[in-house]
């Protein structure tokens, strides 16, 4: 008779049972359970639940249903956002601008610090995806791209290569707009015809092939012309620099002849060409000044203009964006609050910078808000978001908590109580 | 000669007409108006609700509640809104004038940007003692940084020549409205500002063209502190001479030490501040601390000996591109520390930081754990002490100057717009 | 015998004399002449004359005619046209803009300008075809006490006299261009430091060379000579009401650009204005305001900065001051009278009145119509431009 139930074996089957026992409970997903939820596109979600999986949202309700070998996390007393999106950063890199003025082939893949300041600011004040892009000091400056703030290779922050061609359309100290504007035509035009050169040969690349990478120029003229080539494919955009409201314009039509997308990185005196944008439906980003002031040329007295309200009140939807040179431009958050005070109402303020410049970027449909399919990338906050006295207390990208306050020695050097005299 | 009488009807009229007049003549009106508001923080700490403010002729009437307001007065009405005492910058870094001058700067984002920047003519280099000097007259009222003040809440301010000396000249505390100079003068010849550190070896060099030809003291902290204590060693020794016999630099000197003008240092790095400390045990003046980024290891001194402190800025971004690296052990803390202490401070704001972000610092001040209280004592009543002009500005109280905030909700929320801003009881909107 | 030789020699003599007596001799002294003109602006207590004529003998104005007619006398025809007095540049740098700044010193207030006038150079024949015909040359204002300013009569005679007053005024400057970066003062402040210090040791120390270089400074002291202040904008324009008040004496503000704010603060006070509108930012204002100043009694006058301005600018703004409702006559003192007065000088030039100088322009109609065109310019009684 086979004895199956002798000692011997049980303890086999006892240490097999043992052994697979936690299988079930290596769960992939995790449940945030918080007092309130700011979804950003779907309203407020009161005592609500995220379920993540492999980095995802798969479920958000106030009764989302909880599986059982779920990880639950308690954040039953904090206030949950989505992560922010800066839409335009030029920082994060050693420096912003090559020297020459044309250099649309240079990408800030190459240059950019994952350890550097701004970036680990960025992820402190709840910003989980930035836009690194080149300075404004040239026509060309090269591709910018997109990021997680977290992450030390460059390869494992990237969200998004290639987020867009910077092209300035500012006068330099060294040539006026006529110049510029010159310069840039005759580019385009070349490209243009390279372009065509390329069809004849029949060597011209397949749709889906990235063909600008820095790693893949095969010739001197590829290195030249290829970046542009992209754009004008449509493979990624133009950030134009626009710092005065006839810039715009110039942009606007610009685009509009060589046909290529693009988003507008407006100054603050460009609150004049706000029609012209509302009539366009062009995507802005506006300057990290929403206060503008004004002299009169012959009367001398000081005009305020608040840019953010002028904007909203022609209904044109826009990034806000952050300057952590400045103290009353320091965090999306404070810019938000900033945008309250000259009248923006709050949920439209959070909107413009989470969703908007998710949507303004084309990676809307990652990030920017907290809906299923999207990336678990949110912030974890003690009080309202629009107040001053809330602390970002957690910061998730992907689902994975990559910022705790508790553990941030920076923050506790600056504000260390116990100081040795 | 035909006596005529005069219709007794047209008597009656005439007088009736005369009686009309009087009743409707304006009376020698006094300017008065009312201001109604949710909340009043009277700037010395005490928070009143549904608060009623009266300001007759420029000055505070009356500020508490249940006050009968005679029919007639202007009033405005704040339900929501909270009333402050306008905000006092104890030291300001203002273009004074409206000259402008094209200079090329450094900034992260771009490489070379060619910006037409203000440089404030506030420095006289021809010797490093200038005591002397004073900037009043130098000050036009329509330069576009006392529009920018106000506009932000900040409706007094103390100006003094540049750093590059180390005895720059007096200051001055100013409000940031007013028809000319004079006028909005609150007090001139208030402290001798002092430079101490490294600042005042730039004053020293002799051309721009040639930064390393020297061609006066000092190079280096010795030559610092060897100027500052002989002008007031030189002093001590003229003790017996009567003041006619003084020239004016040594008559100030003389009032420092006598305790009656206050010396402003401004000194950055420990170093600095043990010195002037040493030195205050050397020739017993009184004076204020400006600047001290390093103040926090100090905490007990400034303390015990009653010197206050000019913080500012608060937000220090790292990789900010200061004067020297001599400041890197900046710690955000300090306001809190000083509060906490006890100490009297006040915000000032400098080169980088704008005037207009006075409040926006002191916001970043609170949000680091400062008090509300303690931050708008700062930004008020501390501050006129400090500049010792509390008998005018600083608090909403019966007596003093009608410099009033009002904003439309909790003052040190950014979401909080500034509505009205009242410089001698003029109601301004700084929103147009 | 002798008697025979004493008539040979008295009778032809007597001949002689008899012929120079009744037949006036050749162009130069002695001779009348008469300018018949419509219209001529006296800028003096006789106003405007229509249909007089002016009677100049020696180069000075011996009569005014209420008339056309004098015996005697050559006729110059200018019936139909207007005569105004000659113009009166306060301030001016003609000739000489080179010359008039001693660069080694910032206090050179021993210097006199008169020395760096060449009476013969092309500015000159430019101011004197715009009218000028006095003007005030003075150091330039990189200085803070450039020296002392000269009043010249601007003529072709190379004989003649050229100054009015070798030492008009101290010209002091609180400028921008006083301030340097390589050299004190460095700012405002210190430049009035600098100058109270200088009045303060005026005589008291140095050797004989500092003595001697300070004569300007000794004569302002000893009120000898009257502070020009060069001061345009806000700032420095109170600078310098402060520094006038402070050493209570009264003098010249030359610049101006933003004197309209000071309007209550100069009332009653005796400080004069000169401006030169076309040098500033923003000409229109000081148009607009110089009515309200001139209505309150404050002397001002247009000045050119030649050859910074131009010399037709006087000119130009008497007559855009006429277009802010101010009489013509007001307008044209503005250029004539004031600055005369101003200077110094209104009992030799500024107006056509007898005893004066025979300065004076004639237009081929109404001064302050842009059609008219200057005929010509007499200066001393010689005709000097066409």
């Amino acid at each position: 008779m086979k004895r199956f139930f002798y000692p011997s074996h049980i303890l086999k089957y006892v240490l097999v049972l043992l052994l697979l026992a936690p299988l079930p409970l290596i769960s992939q997903v995790k449940a945030i359970k918080a007092r309130k939820i700011y979804t950003g596109t779907q309203g407020v979600i009161e005592k609500g639940v995220i379920l993540i999986e492999h980095g995802k949202i798969v479920d958000i309700g106030e009764e989302a249903k909880i599986p059982w070998n779920a990880e639950a996390i308690d954040y039953s007393q904090k206030v949950v956002i989505p992560g922010l999106v800066e839409a335009h950063a030029m920082r994060g890199y050693d420096k912003a601008n090559e020297d020459n003025p044309l250099t649309p082939f240079v990408s800030v893949l190459d240059n950019y610090d994952t350890s550097h300041d701004a970036i680990t600011e960025a992820l402190r004040s709840g910003v989980t995806t930035i836009n690194i892009m080149p300075g404004n000091a040239t026509i060309l400056g090269g591709r910018g791209a997109i990021f997680k703030t977290f992450g030390l290779v460059v390869e494992d922050a990237l969200l998004v290569p290639d987020s867009g061609m910077k092209i300035s359309v500012a006068g330099t100290p060294m040539q006026s707009r006529m110049g510029v504007m010159a310069q840039l035509r005759r580019y385009f035009n070349e490209t243009k015809d390279y372009m065509e050169k390329k069809e004849k040969e029949q060597t011209a690349p397949k749709k889906d092939e990235m063909v600008s990478t820095p790693m893949s120029f095969r010739s001197p003229e590829s290195v030249k012309y290829e970046a542009v080539a992209d754009l004008l494919r449509g493979r990624y955009g133009a950030f134009f620099n626009c710092p005065s409201p006839s810039d715009v314009v110039q942009a606007q039509k610009f685009s509009e002849a060589y046909a290529f997308k693009a988003v507008y990185v407006l100054g603050p005196e460009c609150y004049k060409s706000a029609d012209f944008i509302a009539e366009k439906k062009l995507k802005v980003i506006l300057d990290p000044e929403l206060i503008y002031f004004e002299k009169g040329p012959v009367s001398e007295e000081l005009k305020k203009v608040e840019v953010a309200k002028v904007f909203y009140d022609k209904g044109i939807e826009f990034a806000l964006l952050s300057d952590p040179d400045k103290v009353h431009t320091r965090s999306l958050i404070y810019q938000a609050m900033k945008a309250v005070s000259c009248g923006v109402p709050a949920d439209a303020a959070l909107k413009f910078v989470t969703i908007v410049p998710a949507q303004i970027l084309e990676v809307d449909r990652q990030v920017g808000s907290l809906e299923k399919g999207k990336l678990a990338n949110f912030v974890v906050l003690d009080k309202e978001p629009l107040d001053l006295a809330a602390k970002v207390e957690f910061v998730y990208i992907e689902g994975k908590a990559v910022y705790d306050r508790e553990k941030d020695e920076d923050l506790k050097e600056l504000t260390n109580e116990k100081i040795i005299q | 000669m035909v006596k005529r009488k005069f219709n007794p009807a047209f008597k009656s009229i005439f007088f009736l007409i005369l009686a009309c007049g009087f009743l409707m003549a304006p009376v020698r009106a006094d300017d008065v108006i009312a201001l109604k508001v949710g909340t009043l923080l009277k700037g010395n700490g005490e928070v009143l609700k549904d608060a009623i403010i009266i300001i007759k002729n420029g000055k505070i009437e009356f500020a508490g509640v249940n006050y009968p307001v005679p029919k007639g007065t202007n009033i405005l009405e704040f339900k929501e809104g909270v009333a402050t005492p306008g905000f006092i910058a104890a030291n300001a870094c203002l273009h004074i004038s409206q000259e402008t001058k094209e200079v090329s700067t450094y900034s992260r984002e771009d490489f070379y940007e060619y910006r037409i920047e203000k440089i404030p003519a506030l420095n006289e280099e021809r010797s490093e003692t200038t005591p002397e000097m004073n900037l009043l007259y130098s000050v036009d009222p329509r330069s576009e940084d006392f529009a920018l003040a106000w506009r932000s809440g900040v409706t007094c301010v103390y100006l003094a020549p540049g750093n590059l000396n180390v005895y720059n000249g007096t200051g001055t505390v100013l409000k940031t409205w007013g028809q000319s100079p004079q006028n909005m003068t609150v007090r001139n010849m208030v402290q001798i500002k002092v430079t101490l550190g490294e600042e005042p070896a730039v004053g020293a060099e002799g051309s721009r063209f040639d930064p390393g030809l020297r061609t006066r003291r000092p190079q280096n902290r010795m030559g610092v502190d060897s100027i500052f204590r002989q002008a007031l060693v030189d002093l001590q020794n003229k003790s017996e001479l009567p003041d006619s016999q003084l020239n004016p630099q040594e008559l100030l000197f003389r009032k420092v030490l006598q305790g009656e003008i206050s010396l402003r240092i401004r000194a950055k790095s420990y170093v600095d501040i043990k010195s002037a400390f040493r030195y205050m045990e050397e020739f017993g003046f009184k004076w204020i601390l400006e600047e001290g980024v390093d103040a926090y290891k100090y905490l007990d001194d400034l303390k015990n000996k009653n010197v206050p402190v000019i913080y500012g800025p608060v937000y220090r971004p790292k990789g900010r591109f200061d004067f020297n690296s001599e400041n890197d052990f900046y710690r955000a803390q300090t306001p809190i520390l000083l509060a906490k202490k006890g100490i009297l401070f006040a915000f000032q704001n400098d080169a980088k930081s704008p005037i207009s972000a006075l409040r926006d610092e002191a916001i970043y001040a609170v949000k680091l754990g400062l008090d509300e209280e303690s931050a708008l004592k700062a930004l008020t009543f501390h501050a006129a002490k400090i500049l010792g002009v509390e008998d005018r500005i600083g608090t909403v109280e019966k007596g003093k100057d009608g410099d009033l905030l009002i904003f439309s909700g909790d003052p040190f929320s950014p979401s909080s717009r500034l509505e009205k801003v009242l410089i001698n009881g003029k109601v301004m909107d700084p929103n147009k | 015998m002798r008697k025979t030789r004493l008539k040979i020699f008295l009778y032809p003599s007597l001949v002689i004399f008899l012929c120079a007596a009744l037949f006036p001799g050749g162009e130069e002294k002695g001779e009348a002449l008469l300018i018949k003109g419509a219209k001529i602006y006296t800028m003096g207590p006789k106003g405007v004359l229509l249909g007089a004529s002016l009677l100049i003998e020696g180069g000075k104005i011996k009569k005014i005619i209420e008339g056309l007619d004098w015996p005697q006398a050559q006729v110059v025809d200018y019936s139909g046209k207007c005569i105004i007095p000659g113009l009166v540049d306060a301030h001016t740098y003609i000739s000489g803009y080179y010359r008039l700044l001693e660069n080694s010193q910032v206090v050179t207030s021993d210097l006199v300008a008169l020395a760096a006038f060449d009476p013969l150079s092309p500015e000159v024949d430019e101011a004197l075809a715009a009218g000028i015909t006095t003007a005030n040359l003075c150091p330039r204002n990189e200085n803070l006490v450039g020296g002392i300013t000269s009043i010249l009569k601007l003529s072709k005679d190379p004989k003649g006299v050229f100054f009015l007053k070798k030492e008009g005024f101290l010209k002091i400057s609180f400028a921008k261009d006083v301030e340097r970066d390589d050299r004190a003062p460095t700012s405002l402040m210190g430049a009035k430091e600098m100058l109270d210090e200088s009045l303060k040791n005026a005589g008291n120390q140095g050797d004989r060379e500092e003595i001697f270089q300070e004569q300007g400074i000794l004569k302002l002291a000893k009120g000898e000579l009257q502070p020009l202040i060069a001061a345009s904008n806000y700032e420095e324009i109170n600078t310098a009401l402060k520094w006038l008040s402070d050493w209570k004496k009264k003098g010249v503000i030359v610049g101006g650009e933003e004197v309209y704010r000071f309007i209550e603060e100069l009332n009653k006070k005796e400080i004069s204005i000169l401006l030169s509108p076309f040098l500033f930012a923003f000409p229109d204002r000081i148009f607009e305001k110089a009515s309200s100043l001139l209505k309150l009694g404050i002397k001002i006058a247009f000045v050119s900065d030649m050859p910074e301005g131009e010399a037709s600018g006087l000119r130009t703004s008497a007559l855009l001051l006429f277009h802010q409702e101010m009489p013509q006559e007001e307008a044209l003192k503005t250029i004539t009278l004031y600055p005369a007065q101003i200077l110094g000088v209104e009992s030799v030039v500024g107006s056509l009145e007898e005893g004066k100088d025979a300065d004076f322009v004639v237009f081929s109609g109404e001064p302050l119509d842009l059609s008219s065109k200057i005929l010509a310019v007499y200066s001393s009684g010689r005709l000097v431009s066409k």
